[in-house]
């Protein structure tokens, strides 16, 4: 198949649009602030179109799709938890973080638990696994988005990907990230319900599409306990599996580094929680279309995918035609396949392809590459704010680095660009799955003597780090674990302790993790000795109100 | 713990909390409420989950808990303002 030249135009526009806000804002570099922070001058629609950008990734664009192909409908319950999840954040994090006005994300636990050095070093791990998996993940996505709807190579698509968001990263830093994220916000939400509202064309509305869905794959439609024996996937057999999916992201958005950063750059506590409204909005318009497209992925590509019916080798060595949405996938990985891909995170783009409209795929590209750039330029800002000012100014007081703040983070941006882009080459199916682990382990180590430290006066220094050192390795343990010996991340680690040799039960990435990591943060917190009065005021009990 | 927090957001979340796990409990319990129970030629699934849980509640939410602080802060500025001008 080639590449219609309306699609290439439509891409290069993207890039265009994107280098000229990193070549306008180039003069943030000018005020430590504006790079830090954007000033704190952004008002709540562009705040919000940034917020959905840059914690809606790949996983969400490719991932959310192909789980909904692949689990059927209870998985739509995770989409409503991810975006139920957005209004927390306004009265927990977002409100009293903005009233504090930090520059780091680390900030707040050093003055809440009064400690400057031990602390920054100790939340910083968790953190630069995040970034490593998400920087990782969107590179692999900005890929996988180039090559097989533009034909351009993986390696040369990383590459492109990476000095794009390097580009305007490094020139106008939280500024040039926010109002290109903005941008690129808009531009996933549209590409999604564009994309969405053709699928829906092309069935004749959304009861046809409904009843061809039920037609093709009638288990799709089951809910636990709807059949005996009977379930849309073996994930789905009891609510355990509904309810784990449902919380896995959702405590995500108020706790995740590459969330709350963006409530610093509002221009106000009002404007942040404004922002909120319009994340919200962009994110559930976003996922309207994508629960449409995941929908209907697999009857679509069995219906109309240019590939069905042409000639392929079959796994066993065989000649065959291609007759299944899954042997169309597996074409297109074996021609554009990459390290450790599922073969299932080609169906969004496959879905899109069956239609055969250049406008779309063109959008698609565009609306793909915004996404998955969008988290890579939020997650390096959380990078090398950590690294470059917070260990090498703060901890190890580096005289360069303090002198120079604005050259010290752009340093680190390089250095984890470079690092992105080596094991982005050949990326590890493990490194891609670990996107789950990660919203785990940062809500469960991070998230939790964040939000009690806001809430909660009796939260304690010895609580965070007891729960920083308990959960962190805990909750890797228990995912590689499920992950490698009982064959899935989804499956309770100890499902064979409990049920025997054959037993499952369906965890999602060890969700339960969160509300363990909770309780033992309460339990630590009460035998041991709370923040001095000065702090408490200043840094919990101040910030509850406006 | 969490005393500071106002009761808009208790409200706010709590029936966001209510109407998923019901809704989530009613499919497990009556077989096809999500697909062979229809309005209007649609199944229920595109109203209840993917209209009002995953666009109308939240958005509703999060204008709420944006709409009550914002107006009691506009109040308090006023209030303060007419205390300055004594009245007048």
């Amino acid at each position: 198949m080639g590449v219609n030249p309306i699609v290439i135009i439509i891409t290069i526009a993207y890039f265009v649009v994107i280098f000229a806000i990193g070549y306008i804002t180039r003069k943030a570099s000018a005020n430590p602030m504006d790079y830090y922070v954007a000033g704190r001058k952004i008002g709540p629609v562009v705040n919000g179109a940034a917020l959905a950008a840059t914690y809606l990734s790949p996983a969400s664009f490719l991932g959310l799709p192909a789980f909904i192909f692949l689990l059927g409908y209870p998985f739509w319950w995770a989409m409503v938890g991810i975006i139920g999840g957005m209004p927390l954040a306004s009265v927990i994090t977002a409100a009293p973080l903005r009233k504090y006005a930090p520059i780091s994300f680390t900030d707040y636990y050093c003055d809440r638990y009064e400690d400057q050095r031990w602390m920054r070093i100790l939340l910083g791990f968790p953190v630069l696994m995040g970034t490593w998996a998400y920087v990782v993940l969107s590179l692999v996505g900005t890929g996988l988005f180039m090559m097989a709807i533009l034909r351009v190579p993986y390696v040369t698509a990383v590459i492109i990907g990476a000095v794009a968001v390097l580009f305007y990263v490094y020139l106008g830093g939280m500024v040039a990230t926010t109002f290109s994220t903005a941008f690129q916000g808009m531009l996933m939400a549209l590409a999604a319900v564009v994309s969405g509202i053709a699928v829906l064309v092309a069935y004749g509305g959304m009861p046809q599409m409904a009843d061809a869905v039920y037609t093709h794959t009638p288990a799709f439609w089951l809910m636990p306990y709807n059949q005996p024996g009977a379930f849309s996937h073996p994930f789905f057999a009891s609510w355990l599996g509904v309810i784990g999916f449902f919380f896995v992201w959702h405590f995500g958005f108020s706790t995740m580094p590459y969330s709350v950063v963006r409530f610093f750059t509002s221009m106000d506590v009002g404007s942040a929680r404004k922002s909120i409204i319009w994340c919200t909005f962009f994110g559930s318009t976003m996922y309207w279309g994508l629960i449409i497209i995941g929908t209907a992925a697999r009857n679509l590509i069995e219906r109309l995918h240019p590939l069905m019916g042409t000639p392929m080798t079959m796994p066993d060595g065989t000649e065959g035609v291609v007759a299944t949405t899954m042997h169309v996938l597996a074409m297109i990985r074996a021609e554009f396949g990459v390290g450790g891909v599922a073969v299932t995170d080609y169906s969004m783009i496959a879905a899109i392809e069956s239609l055969a409209n250049p406008w779309l795929l063109g959008l698609l590209a565009a609306g793909g590459l915004a996404i998955a750039m969008s988290t890579a330029a939020g997650w390096v800002v959380v990078g090398n704010v950590l690294l470059g000012r917070d260990w090498l100014g703060k901890v190890f007081n580096n005289k360069w680095a303090i002198s120079n703040p604005v050259s010290s983070l752009r340093l680190m941006t390089v250095i984890i660009l470079i690092l992105g882009v080596y094991f982005s080459l050949d990326p590890l199916a493990l490194v891609l799955d670990l996107s789950g682990w990660a919203f785990i382990a940062l809500i469960a180590t991070m998230g939790v003597p964040l939000v009690f430290g806001l809430w909660w006066p009796r939260a304690t220094r010895a609580a965070t780090y007891a729960t920083v050192i308990v959960f962190f390795p805990l909750t890797i343990y228990s995912w590689l674990y499920a992950r490698d010996v009982l064959g899935s991340p989804h499956w309770f680690f100890l499902s064979e302790v409990i049920l025997g040799p054959d037993g499952r039960i369906a965890t999602p990435h060890q969700f339960y993790w969160v509300f363990v990591a909770v309780i033992f943060f309460i339990v630590v917190s009460l035998f041991t000795k709370p923040a001095s009065a000065q702090a408490i005021k200043a840094y919990c009990e101040d910030l509850q109100h406006d | 713990m969490f005393k500071g927090v106002r009761p808009y957001f208790w409200w706010g979340m709590g029936s966001f909390y209510s109407f998923v796990f019901l809704m989530m409990i009613l499919e497990m319990a009556i077989p096809g409420l999500n697909f062979h129970f229809r309005l209007g030629g649609l199944p229920l699934a595109f109203i209840y989950t993917h209209v009002i849980g995953l666009s109308l509640l939240p958005l509703v939410i999060a204008y709420v808990l944006w709409r009550i602080p914002d107006r009691e802060e506009k109040n308090k500025i006023a209030q303060a303002k007419e205390m300055n001008t004594g009245g007048r």
